[in-house]
């Protein structure tokens, strides 16, 4: 479904991503792991174009996007929730969600999909008038994934949705995140706190100093001892 | 009624008038900064030439009259606007400081606009019919229709505004932009679009604020620097992007001007402009980091 | 420590070497020479404004605020307070650091783009300033008149004979673009290339990007005023038309010429674009449409914008401390 060619990312002259290739398949519950400012994040902003590549191909679904802008890419269905959230802060949690499927194939869907998000999150649902600057941490988080599901992606690339959230939470926001994964969304998510998601993972993806490190299934992931040494580390 | 008390109605009432036409241009600068991030110095020029092309209009045809001239000018202005921001502004977002490069490219924009006016229209200021004549006594002082008018149309525009912003794709679009740039693009707005429709809306919104207060002044060729100026103050006063700021501050200064004129003389508006300017930079220089609301 | 850059360095010497010679070829031509010596104070403003705004990253659209202050101070202390014209140009320069100061002290803080809106706000606020000050002596619209010239001892410089005006021009601007050469290749320039590579990198240098920002910022406003004070005593009257948009966009385009690349680019944009403006005068009112076209064809064209100097500099300052930390370590033995 979404794959990589050598992709080569720059922050300024600083080498952030290296070569990467990796492939996802429809369906995949596909987690990425590294240590900190290892380009984890950097490397979901280039999929889904808020940064341009120096090299290499992105190809989704067959066609190559490497080059298209973000709203392009929405609308093919691949969607990005970011760790820095970017909710619309002056905006109600209902007017955040509505916007959420602003893009062509989101929008005729969107009452169902609306009742699917509150179906999932329940608390969102009794708050859709807060205004989502008053949102606590974690209600904050769920809104922004219930934003991304709102577009009615294919796939959806989910950037350290545990980030800052107590354990129950987390547990919560990673039941969540198996659920529409189960439900048929094609899920690719970064994480620190790999060790309460690593159960739902189908593929694994190792990346440090901006390269790949290892990248298989949960499996093998496991029996590795470098990748073990992440995981107690991180 | 008390002479006093009448003069001094009349005097806030020509404030208001004056708000009405800096309000509907306030709001203009106000989305351009707040939502496209970009200062446009050829504000000024394009709030004159708005007014020659209404010039233009009455010229050419004698049965011209004021709702066609809108009807006319204010897409024309629109697309004139989205033509100057495709053409001389587009390009430039992508490159290091482009904010200042803007700035300096609509000065020569500014200035290249002025000066053919200038060539084109000549220096000798140049008047536009009343919107209406005669004037109505209310409560016992004078309104003329005219002012009566441009309240009215300004308050439309802004209400109408309001709605665009609250009611159409569009407009929540330009809100999400303005309130967070990075969640815009993740949720699949087209960035470069709603630019676009931006810098138009702002241009309309200016030309329109050009023709109403040139129905009650004059129209000449670098006339577009004083009430950029003052817009500018209020935009600054009442916060940078913040429409229902850019509101209260055309409203309040505005009052405060025409009692300044009326009370010290015209010499001390500018000054109090002045004054005003630097009370923001001292006391609100937040002002000019700009907010939504 | 000196540093310098040998191949700007004599780019500089050169073009002043020439400048020191051509009256001996055209003291007859009066009209030349008089365009000479605008070329001279222009380009130096013009020099300053680029070292400001390409080398230390201050967007800045003040500077002719500073000259206009300085011009107007210099004019009056000598015509109302009986003050010697050089004096006076030292107080114009110095008013004119006064106002920067003020005016930096706020702004430095801010970000760039900021800067440039305050910065240009405060530019359309001077002239009015000028006019309204009329009953204190400005002259108001109409300008300030009959600036005393100025006098080496018993010599008054006429305003007929331009040659004295000539090497007094050449003289101040030599001045004013020595301090520019001289801070762009020293440690305070160096420590710009930090701050706008590294921010926090250069902060635990210690270096204090807001101090650095304001002295410069005074210095810049110092310089042009510099230059104010001599126009004022050069042209005998000023008035608030040194602040129209014309001037303003002529003096950008010197400094955009000087963003392309080395130093003294700018000074030499001065000459380019004065004698390209008198080129055009016959054209009339169309001059303006051109020059206007001209501007923004100018930036969008420009690869790196008016920044397009730092890039470069960095490169060969890079090169250049190389070499000379090799030295230093050869010698070190």
């Amino acid at each position: 479904m979404l794959e990589l060619k050598n992709i080569n990312t720059y922050y300024g002259q600083f080498h952030a991503i290296r070569d990467v290739s990796f492939k996802i398949d429809q369906g995949d519950f596909f987690l990425v792991v590294g240590p900190n400012g290892h380009g984890k994040s950097t490397l979901l902003k280039t999929i889904c174009g808020l940064l341009k590549t120096a090299s290499g191909q992105i190809v989704f679904n067959s066609t190559e996007i490497t080059r298209l802008a973000t709203d392009k890419i929405v609308e093919m269905g691949l969607v990005y929730v970011a760790e820095e959230r970017h909710l619309f802060p002056q905006m109600t949690v209902l007017d955040n969600l509505k916007l959420g499927a602003y893009n062509a194939n989101a929008r005729a869907k969107e009452p169902e999909t609306l009742e699917y998000v509150f179906h999932l999150f329940p608390s969102l649902s009794a708050f859709k008038n807060r205004y989502a600057a008053t949102l606590s941490g974690g209600e904050a988080r769920m809104l922004t994934l219930g934003r991304g599901i709102m577009s009615c992606a294919k796939l959806l690339a989910i950037d350290e949705p545990s980030f800052g959230l107590a354990p129950i939470l987390r547990n919560e926001v990673f039941d969540k995140i198996n659920e529409i994964n189960s439900n048929g969304m094609t899920v690719l998510i970064v994480e620190q706190n790999v060790n309460q998601v690593v159960d739902f993972a189908d593929r694994i993806c190792l990346i440090e100093d901006g390269c790949i490190v290892f990248d298989g299934p949960k499996e093998e992931a496991l029996l590795n001892e470098h990748v073990k040494d992440v995981f107690l580390g991180g | 009624m008390n002479i006093w008390v009448q003069q001094i109605i009349e005097v806030i009432i020509s404030g208001i008038v004056t708000a009405s036409a800096y309000a509907i241009m306030g709001i203009g600068l106000s989305i351009i900064y707040g939502i496209s991030r970009v200062f446009n110095f050829a504000y000024g020029s394009f709030f004159t030439w708005g007014a020659y092309f209404a010039w233009i209009l009455f010229s050419a045809f004698s049965w011209m009259n004021y709702p066609l001239v809108f009807l006319i000018v204010v897409p024309s202005m629109f697309f004139l606007g989205m033509g100057t921001e495709r053409v001389v502004v587009r390009s430039l977002r992508w490159r290091k400081n482009w904010q200042v490069t803007t700035m300096m490219v609509t000065l020569g924009l500014a200035f290249f606009m002025d000066n053919l006016a200038m060539v084109i229209f000549g220096g000798f200021a140049k008047p536009l019919p009343p919107l209406f004549r005669g004037a109505i006594n209310p409560f016992g002082f004078t309104l003329s229709v005219q002012d009566l008018a441009m309240m009215i149309i300004a308050i439309s525009v802004i209400i109408a505004f309001g709605l665009f912003l609250s009611k159409t794709r569009v407009g929540r679009c330009m809100q999400a932009i303005s309130q967070d740039m990075t969640g815009a693009e993740i949720v699949g707005i087209p960035i470069k679009k709603v630019f676009s429709y931006t810098f138009g809306l702002s241009t309309a919104l200016v030309g329109t604020g050009g023709i109403l207060l040139a129905s009650r002044y004059f129209i000449t060729p670098h006339g577009g620097w004083a009430p950029f100026f003052r817009v500018f103050v209020i935009v600054a006063f009442g916060g940078l992007g913040s429409i229902r700021g850019t509101l209260y501050a055309a409203l309040i200064l505005a009052i405060f001007e025409s009692f300044i004129s009326w009370g010290l003389g015209a010499t001390w508006v500018m000054p109090f402009w002045f004054l005003v300017f630097l009370g923001v930079l001292a006391f609100r220089p937040s002002g000019l980091m700009g907010t939504w609301g | 420590m000196k540093m310098g850059m040998r191949q700007e360095l004599i780019i500089f010497l050169a073009i002043y070497f020439i400048l020191l010679l051509l009256p001996v070829f055209i003291y007859k031509d009066a009209y030349l020479i008089g365009i000479l010596i605008t070329c001279m104070i222009w380009g130096a403003v013009a020099s300053v404004w680029n070292f400001t705004m390409g080398y230390a990253g201050i967007f800045t659209f003040g500077q002719f605020g500073f000259f206009v202050v300085a011009a107007y101070t210099s004019g009056m202390v000598t015509k109302y307070l009986g003050i010697s014209p050089w004096l006076g140009i030292l107080i114009g320069g110095l008013m004119a650091a006064l106002v920067g100061v003020l005016i930096g002290l706020p702004c430095m803080k801010l970000k760039g783009a900021y800067i440039a809106l305050i910065t240009f706000a405060l530019h359309l606020v001077v002239a009015p300033m000028i006019k309204v000050a009329d009953p204190l002596g400005t002259g108001g619209s109409t300008g300030l008149m009959s600036i005393p010239s100025l006098n080496l001892g018993a010599y008054t410089f006429s305003r007929t004979d331009l040659i004295p005006w000539y090497y007094a021009a050449f003289i101040i601007s030599f001045l004013v673009l020595l301090v520019v050469y001289k801070i762009i290749f020293s440690s305070i320039g160096l420590g710009f290339i930090g701050l706008r590579d590294s921010e926090d990198f250069a902060k635990t240098l210690g270096i204090n990007e807001y101090k650095y920002k304001l002295m410069v910022f005074g210095l810049s406003a110092f310089l042009t005023g510099i230059m104010g004070g001599f126009y004022a005593h050069y042209a005998g009257i000023i008035s608030p038309r040194l602040l129209g948009l014309d001037i303003f966009l002529l003096v950008m385009l010197m400094m955009i010429i000087g963003g392309m690349g080395l130093f003294p680019g700018a000074f030499l944009g001065g000459f380019i674009i004065l004698f390209l403006n008198e080129f055009l005068r016959p054209l009339g009112a169309y001059r303006f449409l051109i020059f206007g076209a001209i501007v923004v064809v100018a930036i969008k064209i420009m690869p790196e914008g008016i920044l397009g100097n730092l890039d470069f500099f960095k490169n060969r300052i890079g090169k250049h401390f190389k070499s000379r930390t090799a030295e230093v370590e050869s010698t070190k033995g």
